[in-house]
C-alpha cells in the first residue's frame, strides 16, 4: 500500500467569502481587489506555517481581520487551512526569492516558487475554511 | 527635496543575501531613507522593472507595516495606512513617515524623511524605543 505524501499545514487569512471561493476553486493569480484595476494582479498566493509565532509580515489571523475591515460585506474574517505536500514546499525553498520570503515566515507561492504545482494539486489537497 | 528612489530600487534588485530576511531588507530600506534627511519617495508596482523586486515588494510592505505598528504602538491595517519610524541618520535622528497600500492590484509606498531638530516636532507616538536599541524618549527630541 502506498504511503500518504508528507504534508505541511498552511494558513491563509482572508474574508469568509473569499476563503470559500478559493477553497472551492483555487487561488487566482489574476485576482485584483476592487479599485486595483490599474496595477498587476496578485501574481501569487501567500500563506503562513501554522506553528509560526512571530510572522514579520503578519499572522494569517491578523490578515483576515484587517481584510475584513476593508471588506466588511464579505462574511467576516476567516482562515483557509490547506495541507500542502512537502514536495511543493521543496520547490518554493529551492527558489532564492521564495526561500528569502520563507525565512521571514511568509510562504508565498509564485510561478517561480511552486504556484503552478499548488494550483494543479489543489483539487486533491485537504482543506477547510475556519470562520473567525 | 531629494529622492532616494533610485537606491531603493537598486536595493530591491540587488542579489539577495542567502541568509537574509525581509526584516533585514526593511531595515536597509529605512537606513537608506534616514541617510538623506530630505528624502522623499513614491514607489508603485510599475516602478519595479525586474522580477525579483516585483516579488519582494508585497512582503516588504507588510513587514514595514508590522514594524511601524510595533514601534509606534499605533494600530494599523496590514493592507493600507500610515507608516512612522525613527532611525539614526548621518546627522542624528530622522523621523520617517509615509503611507502604503499593499493589495492585489494596488501596491505603493510613499516615504518622507525629516531631520529631528529644533524646527520640527514629529508626532509623539513615533518617539518611542525601537527594536533597534534606539532608546528614544518621548520628550526632548524637538
Amino acid at each position: 500500500m502506498a504511503s500518504e505524501p508528507a504534508v505541511v499545514t498552511l494558513h491563509h487569512g482572508t474574508t469568509l467569502q473569499r476563503a470559500k471561493l478559493i477553497e472551492a476553486n483555487r487561488p487566482n493569480p489574476h485576482f485584483r481587489e476592487p479599485g486595483g484595476d490599474h496595477q498587476p494582479a496578485a501574481g501569487g498566493f501567500s500563506m503562513c506555517l501554522t506553528e509560526v509565532e512571530d510572522c514579520p509580515t503578519g499572522y494569517p489571523r491578523r490578515a483576515a481581520h484587517d481584510k475584513n475591515l476593508l471588506y466588511p460585506s464579505e462574511g467576516g474574517p476567516a482562515i483557509l487551512e490547506v495541507l500542502v505536500p512537502e514536495w511543493i514546499l521543496a520547490i518554493l525553498y529551492a527558489d532564492p526569492v521564495g526561500a528569502f520570503n520563507a525565512r521571514g515566515k511568509e510562504i508565498r507561492f509564485e510561478p517561480e516558487s511552486g504556484l503552478m504545482e499548488l494550483l494543479e494539486a489543489w483539487p486533491t489537497l485537504s482543506k477547510r475554511v475556519i470562520p473567525l | 527635496m531629494s529622492t532616494i528612489r533610485a537606491p531603493i530600487l537598486e536595493l530591491l534588485a540587488a542579489p539577495l543575501d542567502p541568509e537574509g530576511t525581509v526584516e533585514g531588507l526593511a531595515e536597509r530600506l529605512l537606513s537608506l531613507v534616514a541617510a538623506d534627511p530630505a528624502a522623499e519617495m513614491t514607489l508603485t508596482y510599475e516602478d519595479l522593472l525586474d522580477r525579483q523586486s516585483q516579488r519582494l515588494i508585497r512582503p516588504l510592505l507588510a513587514c514595514l507595516a508590522q514594524k511601524s505598528e510595533t514601534e509606534t504602538g499605533k494600530p494599523l491595517n496590514l493592507f493600507t495606512g500610515p507608516l512612522e519610524f525613527v532611525r539614526i541618520g548621518p546627522t542624528g535622528r530622522v523621523h520617517i513617515h509615509g503611507e502604503f497600500e499593499n493589495r492585489p492590484g494596488a501596491v505603493r509606498l510613499i516615504l518622507r524623511a525629516l531631520q529631528l531638530g529644533n524646527r520640527a516636532t514629529p508626532p509623539a507616538s513615533s518617539l518611542i524605543k525601537t527594536e533597534d536599541n534606539l532608546a528614544l524618549p518621548r520628550d526632548g527630541l524637538t
